[in-house]
């Protein structure tokens, strides 16, 4: 089931937007350029402006997947009068030979994913409202979402209160198969507030709350759970490989069952402090859910003014989790009176849910190539992480290390 | 199908730890005058999310937890 071809055409029309985009705001610059008679001509001052952005992230890690995801932005805003318009368009093109693909005896399988979003703000004085809407398409999964924001100024703008809902439904079916014979449905209602505070000339601080309301069923159709008798998991470690699990595990592998409910809760705190010559920014997360997740995620940039046009950055990130209440290494049947057995009401066997901890350590560069004086009106970024995860209590595999690299280049025309 | 009531005073703790450190912040701020905001306005004075939308969307299929990236304002109000 391949969809390279259709991502190619995806992407030719992603580049050909951007190429248009840029084509234009190049050829108005060679207008203004060859003007026969500036003197004459009206100061150029626009009331707003047009603000451009294509990015492509790259992701390969040692379980044999593979992710590109290219993105194209475009904001016209005009700040005088305080609104903006927005746009992105984002494509994932996944492809999978991973424990998880191998041990149901399956093929490599690729997948490619489309995602755009809309976003409208309205903000002339200290008060301001914003509009969001975004889709994402797999052949199997479908999602919409939209949302509404406002936010306040206060004390001369030292302080902003933002309170933000949106709604999401997505709807998961299986590939080959029409939405309307197979498919269940996922609600999401989501609540945040965020307070950003300028705490002094050189320091801004910003706290955030969410709560995430999920209601529906999320299993995955494609996931099938290994059974096991009782006593199974004495004898099958973490990390055991594919061959052990088929020694011992039953012939029957029932589909993953997900509790119907989930709510998620989280803070997260945000400091960027200016130094003479660089900016630390630093944030922690804090999250808990319904389900008994709970996870802790810290992440460190210290920017550096390596010139006026170039920045740099180290980057550390530690994110670390325990597992759902329901998550077994080794789920066991029950047997019944009379021989039959029966499966345990809750099973998963997403790794994501279990126990691990992921350290990352990377970098990025910031080049401001615009013309002097207007340096930052074409800004590239190149970012480059590596990512090693550890899962405590998982089947298959304990480690993994991952890539993640990243180019985009940022204009204003 | 079931849930777990532990979330439940969590939730209640984040709560009031979210209000605790508002208060504690906003109590602890000078006031910055626009005239007085040059550092602020640097470009990489932000508490957006610094992650694009690849990368959150890794995240998100790559750890059981998500939330906190929206919902700050970034800048330094100088407009």
């Amino acid at each position: 089931m391949s969809h390279r071809p259709a991502f190619a055409g995806r992407l030719a029309a992603v580049s050909l937007a951007f190429v248009t985009l840029f084509g234009v705001g190049q050829s108005r610059g060679d207008d203004e350029g060859s003007a026969v008679k500036p003197a004459e001509s009206p100061p150029s001052h626009r009331e707003y402006r047009v603000l451009a952005a294509l990015e492509t992230a790259t992701y390969y890690d040692t379980d044999h997947t593979a992710v590109v995801s290219p993105t194209i932005a475009a904001t016209v805003e005009n700040p005088t009068a305080g609104w903006s318009i927005g746009g992105r368009y984002l494509v994932d093109v996944v492809s999978a030979a991973s424990v998880d693909v191998v041990s149901t005896a399956s093929k490599r399988w690729n997948e490619v994913r489309t995602a755009g979003s809309l976003a409208a703000n309205y903000k002339p004085g200290n008060f301001g409202v914003g509009l969001t809407g975004g889709y994402s398409f797999e052949p199997d999964y479908h999602s919409y979402s939209g949302g509404i924001t406002t936010n306040v100024d206060f004390d001369q703008k030292n302080r902003n209160l933002l309170l933000g809902y949106s709604h999401g439904r997505d709807t998961i079916g299986r590939h080959f198969t029409p939405f309307s014979i197979y498919s269940h449905t996922l609600d999401k209602n989501a609540f945040n507030a965020g307070l950003t505070f300028v705490i002094d000339r050189s320091t801004l601080f910003a706290l955030v709350g969410d709560a995430i309301y999920e209601r529906g069923d999320q299993s995955k159709p494609y996931r099938y759970i290994p059974m096991f008798t009782p006593g199974s998991y004495k004898t099958l470690a973490a990390g055991a490989s594919i061959d052990e699990v088929n020694a011992a595990r039953l012939s029957e592998k029932p589909l993953e069952q997900l509790p119907l409910a989930r709510d998620r809760y989280a803070i997260t705190g945000r400091i960027a402090k200016r130094y003479d010559a660089s900016t630390l920014r630093v944030s922690e997360r804090v999250y808990a859910d319904t389900w008994g997740l709970k996870a802790s995620t810290t992440d460190l940039q210290w920017l550096v003014d390596v010139s006026e046009s170039i920045i740099v950055w180290p980057h550390l990130r530690l994110h670390a989790q325990n597992s759902v209440t329901f998550w077994k290494r080794v789920y066991e049947v029950t047997f019944q009176p009379g021989g039959a057995w029966t499966f345990p009401a809750l099973r998963t066997g997403d790794r994501e849910l279990s126990a691990l901890t992921t350290a990352t350590l990377g970098g990025g560069m910031r080049w401001s190539i615009g013309p002097a004086l207007k340096r930052d009106e074409w800004v590239l970024t190149f970012q480059v992480d590596a990512n090693w995860t550890h899962f405590f209590d998982a089947l298959f595999i304990k480690d993994r290390l991952s890539t993640l690299a990243i180019v985009g280049i940022a204009a204003e025309l | 199908m079931s849930r777990t009531p532990a979330a439940t005073p969590f939730a209640v703790m984040t709560f009031v730890t979210f209000l605790v450190t508002m208060v504690a912040t906003a109590a602890g701020c000078t006031h910055v005058a626009p005239y007085q905001r040059q550092k602020l306005a640097h470009p990489t004075m932000t508490v957006s999310d610094p992650a694009g939308p690849g990368e959150a969307h890794l995240r998100a299929v790559q750890e059981g937890a998500t939330g906190g990236a929206s919902g700050a304002e970034s800048g330094c109000g100088c407009n």
